[in-house]
């Protein structure tokens, strides 16, 4: 059996002008772009014009990939990237309608934190961080990348992802209506 | 009683699991601190528990459709994909639109698929040689091929069109025209309507386009291809506004 080709060798393909190495490509990473897009953008319709575009980028930067990251976190820094110009054309949060990708509730759990009926509401918590919080928030948490991958994909300092991640669960849980310690603790927490 | 100097930077590490003897000691060490660090984890697990997302198979489709002109036409998988989905109809009754090319028997086709993605995402990336939403070439090589008629704004042949008798005659008539044309003019270079530009090319079949013409249906724009693939021809028509495939 042929083993996969690897990403960087397909990128260098795509670079070299291999256009079918595009489509094995896109084909290998479209839905978890898509999954960050969904995340960040709030919707079907604007996850998919990121996607669109953030294939797009990679196909025109190709030539620029050096090989210092995984070829995945260079790409989904251009995702997150693209994401944050798309937002900002948008010039809104996506806080106000519910996701359209929910799956059906699930029957509940004790644990409100684990009820599979809070996730309608996680998803609206996540539309409420800014897009800086939420773009560590779902590399990290919800995609399951480490800290350093995630620092890398978003050119950040590993600290800086830390902190805005505990900043961002803090954010989330208040939203979700949960007290977490109370104030006279002393924040030192790089603003 | 010394009141804990409670260093969050050491929480949000131990929350991040990677926490240093010092996170560890702060966390065991004070109440507070480990309630923050349960919350942390609270949350982290809750989002860790969201449903993974992927695309539907009609979003692939039109993320696809609409990357494909960055890839050529020719070569991320048109061929490939119509084969998949080429539903071939032999002695179709529907169409009524049979040639001898030679040797073959022109089959009907009709290809599904979902509604013709729009280009206009990568208009600015579209080049000569790729599919842009308006753009036709070659109107000469079409023109060379085609009964005397007048060239609409695309550079093609315009056809008067009308009910779907009036679009089966002048499908007809194109294949029988290119049947009659010299034989050897199906592939290769320079050929007549080897290089012509594909529009909608995605809707297409495998093979050479060798006469391709804009007409009318129910005073609906539609475009009609003759598509040569090793000597079958077929007749596809399609929406021009949406290049969905139009069967009659």
């Amino acid at each position: 059996m042929t083993p996969a080709i690897d990403d960087a060798t397909l990128l260098a393909q795509v670079a070299a002008g291999d256009h079918s190495s595009f489509a094995i490509l896109m084909q290998r990473h479209q839905d978890r772009v898509f999954s960050v897009c969904l995340r960040l953008m709030g919707s079907r319709h604007s996850a998919l014009d990121a996607t669109q575009e953030t294939f797009t980028t990679l196909f025109r930067k190709a030539d620029q990939y050096q090989g210092t990251a995984a070829v995945s976190t260079w790409l989904y820094r251009i995702t997150v990237n693209t994401c944050y110009d798309l937002l900002r054309k948008e010039r809104r949060r996506p806080t106000e309608a519910m996701p359209d990708y929910l799956d059906p509730a699930d029957p509940m759990g004790d644990n409100p934190f684990t009820s599979a009926d809070l996730r309608p509401d996680i998803e609206r918590a996540l539309g409420t961080l800014s897009p800086d919080f939420r773009a560590v928030v779902v590399l990290s948490d919800i995609e399951g990348y480490s800290l350093p991958d995630v620092a890398e994909a978003l050119e950040l300092p590993v600290g800086t992802v830390k902190s805005r991640l505990f900043r961002a669960r803090r954010q989330l849980a208040s939203v979700l209506g949960n007290h977490y310690p109370d104030s006279r603790h002393q924040s030192n927490i790089d603003q | 009683m010394t009141e804990h100097t409670h260093d969050l930077d050491l929480i949000a590490e131990f929350a991040s699991g990677e926490p240093s003897d010092d996170a560890r000691r702060l966390v065991e060490a004070c109440a507070e601190c480990r309630a923050e660090f349960q919350l942390q984890q609270e949350i982290r697990n809750l989002l860790a528990s969201l449903p993974a997302v992927t695309l539907t198979n009609e979003e692939s489709e039109t993320l696809h459709r609409s990357l494909s002109p960055l890839g050529g036409a020719k070569v991320i998988s048109i061929t490939e994909r119509r084969r998949a989905q080429l539903w071939l109809r032999v002695g179709s009754v529907a169409a009524g639109i049979f040639v001898v090319a030679g040797l073959g028997t022109v089959v009907a086709s009709q290809l599904g698929g979902g509604a013709a993605g729009g280009d206009t995402a990568f208009e600015a990336l579209s080049s000569p040689t790729t599919t842009a939403a308006s753009d036709f070439t070659t109107a000469a090589a079409a023109a060379e091929l085609a009964p005397a008629g007048e060239e609409s704004d695309h550079g093609l042949r315009q056809l008067a069109g009308g009910d779907e008798s009036a679009v089966r005659a002048e499908m007809e008539n194109m294949l029988n025209s290119y049947s009659s044309s010299a034989g050897a003019t199906t592939t290769g270079d320079g050929a007549p309507g080897a290089d012509l530009e594909q529009r909608c090319s995605d809707q297409l079949p495998a093979g050479t386009i060798v006469d391709r013409a804009e007409s009318f249906l129910d005073s609906k724009p539609i475009l009609i291809y003759l598509v040569d693939d090793s000597g079958d021809v077929s007749a596809v028509v399609l929406d021009a506004a949406t290049c969905s495939t139009i069967d009659l």
